[in-house]
């Protein structure tokens, strides 16, 4: 093993081609041990195909996968030992009951004890139902099973590829909390990959966001988020004096219309001097709404290259 | 971990009802002599000891190869296309090590199969038609030792040329992402392998389907020792070359599903 700093995932430089398709194009990027690291792309981006190079399911062209710091080239034994996954969506034997599935995969390590497969399915609150075929089962609970056999071997790495899909809230705020508490109680390192940018927003310290084979970012959530401006919106009857007005103030940086209110964009923390400016004018604002800069905004401003702020009061 | 991959495919297949549909054909199979009996067809002394020798041709001609032709099509296009296929691989097995688990594992339940085809003959025989005072087969007799011997030994190699058509399945399997498209291209090839070796006798030797009953006849009734190594020669072929390929296939395979 490398003797420097181990990463619980270090991905070098991974290509890969489909016929003339070149789905992966250069991917680097890092995830340290205890990071709950959301992987972000829209539809196509080529997210499941990666996380599939890295379980070594999908043969790459170029580069190397790292997981613990074994090469999953030449010890692939060892760096997958550790790891846990659900690869696009559980892969169950529907005609097994949850618990014969679970047997299944514990009986690939020898180490677990018996008492294991209850207690893992009291971890994803099927113990209930743990005798019951699969194909019973609704999509929420299947995904539970699932995230069941990703963890039921102790690992320290869990790829979780579209978690929530398909779930209701209430499952998705289960499923949410359960790999927060995984992740703060027993040390796991997660790598999830997700549409549901508020839920990356809440639970993931990291985020890379890919585009077309490409990470185009790759970051701390909260440095990703925190800009050197702030955006307002002012509602005012008087927009057109407003406009005026705002557009000369030097710590605006732009303006626009927007229906009943006035976008606008100000220097960091002058959102109150704007304020004053207005009201010492003569401008009546009944509203002045601070826009919070969202993941998800951030995702589309930088997949599409537009913006589509949220305003808080909205959210 | 090679044995725990074997008792997880062994597990799989007690756990679907595909195999004990084959066990009731086979049951059904071997109380039809009676029903030949009944209607005066049976030429032949059958009874408890040798119903089983001649049910062999039944069982490993038609119900048995069927049944491998389902089976590899459930452990390998349908875990495939299931995604069910990569479950295991997420943990430290080698694909190889996967693969002959797969194998193994079919051999596990093959010989189950042969050996409840076998007790069942000698249940329904001795029910039907009595225990018999000796072993009769193909115009000779044998004492009842030797009858046990010649039964226990050609159900046991019956299981070698059964297994190498397995690994040719297993190779056919690759091809095809639809189980029911596999089922369908391995019946019409069994069935054409059978044609083909009655149609044309000098292929007959080198088509695996006449070793299914043959190979363990030759072995054990007939004492033919040249044409049982010429056999093996022929099966070894099919063997490495299915086995090798499936290997080499599946290594470098991307699973896609």
């Amino acid at each position: 093993m490398n003797m420097s700093k181990t990463y619980a995932l270090d991905v070098q430089d991974l290509h890969k081609s489909f016929g003339d398709k070149h789905v992966i194009r250069g991917v680097s990027f890092r995830v340290e041990h205890g990071d709950i690291f959301g992987f972000l792309g829209p539809n196509g981006s080529g997210k499941t195909t990666l996380i599939r190079m890295i379980l070594n399911l999908v043969h790459p062209d170029r580069g190397r996968v790292l997981i613990n710091g074994y090469d999953t080239r030449t010890r692939f034994l060892q760096a997958i030992a550790s790891v846990g996954a659900v690869v696009e969506s559980p892969s169950l034997y529907l005609h097994l009951t949850a618990r014969q599935n679970l047997k299944l995969i514990a009986n690939l390590h020898p180490e677990l004890p018996v008492e294991r497969i209850d207690e893992i399915l009291d971890l994803v609150g099927l113990s209930g139902r743990g005798d019951e075929k699969v194909k019973n089962y609704s999509l929420g609970m299947k995904q539970r099973l699932g995230i069941a056999q990703a963890l039921i071997h102790n690992p320290n790495l869990v790829f979780l590829d579209e978690p929530t899909n398909g779930i209701d809230p209430q499952g998705v705020i289960e499923i949410r909390e359960l790999i927060t508490r995984l992740a703060r109680d027993h040390g796991i390192t997660f790598f999830i990959t997700t549409h549901q940018l508020h839920e990356v927003e809440q639970i993931c310290n990291r985020v890379a966001i890919l585009k077309n084979g490409h990470v185009i970012e790759e970051g701390f959530v909260e440095d990703l988020l925190n800009r050197e401006e702030d955006e307002v919106e002012v509602v005012t009857r008087d927009r057109d004096r407003a406009m005026a007005i705002i557009e000369k103030q030097p710590y605006v940086k732009d303006v626009s219309r927007a229906s009943d209110r006035l976008k606008v964009r100000v220097e960091q923390g002058t959102t109150g001097q704007l304020n004053r400016e207005l009201i010492t004018q003569g401008i009546t604002v009944d509203y002045l709404v601070p826009v919070r800069t969202t993941l998800e905004h951030y995702f589309i401003e930088r997949t599409e290259g537009e913006a589509h702020a949220v305003p808080v009061d909205q959210k | 971990m090679l044995y725990r991959l074997i008792k997880n495919e062994v597990f799989k297949i007690f756990l679907s009802k595909k195999i004990y549909a084959i066990m009731i054909v086979m049951l059904f199979f071997t109380i039809l002599p009676k029903f030949e009996e009944l209607v005066g067809n049976i030429d032949i002394p059958v009874h408890g000891q040798n119903l089983p020798i001649y049910m062999l041709g039944t069982h490993v001609i038609v119900i048995i190869p069927l049944f491998i032709i389902v089976a590899v099509a459930q452990m390998f296009t349908e875990e495939y296309t299931a995604g069910t296929l990569k479950n295991t691989l997420l943990h430290p097995v080698t694909r190889t090590r996967l693969l002959n688990a797969k194998l193994l594992g079919l051999v596990v339940t093959v010989m189950a199969l042969l050996l409840f085809g076998m007790l069942i003959a000698y249940g329904f025989g001795t029910l039907f038609f009595g225990w018999g005072n000796s072993f009769y087969f193909d115009g000779q007799y044998y004492t009842t030792g030797e009858g046990f011997m010649i039964t226990i030994g050609s159900y046991l190699a019956a299981v070698v040329p059964l297994m190498v058509f397995a690994m040719v399945m297993m190779l056919l399997s690759f091809f095809f992402t639809s189980s029911g498209v596999l089922a369908g291209i391995s019946i019409g090839l069994l069935v054409l392998m059978n044609l083909s070796g009655e149609m044309f006798k000098m292929l007959q030797p080198y088509l695996l389907v006449g070793s299914f009953r043959g190979f363990p006849i030759t072995v054990f009734v007939e004492g033919d020792m040249a044409n049982a190594g010429f056999q093996l020669l022929v099966m070894a072929v099919y063997s490495v070359i299915s086995y090798g390929v499936s290997v080499m296939w599946f290594k470098r395979k991307d699973l896609a599903y």
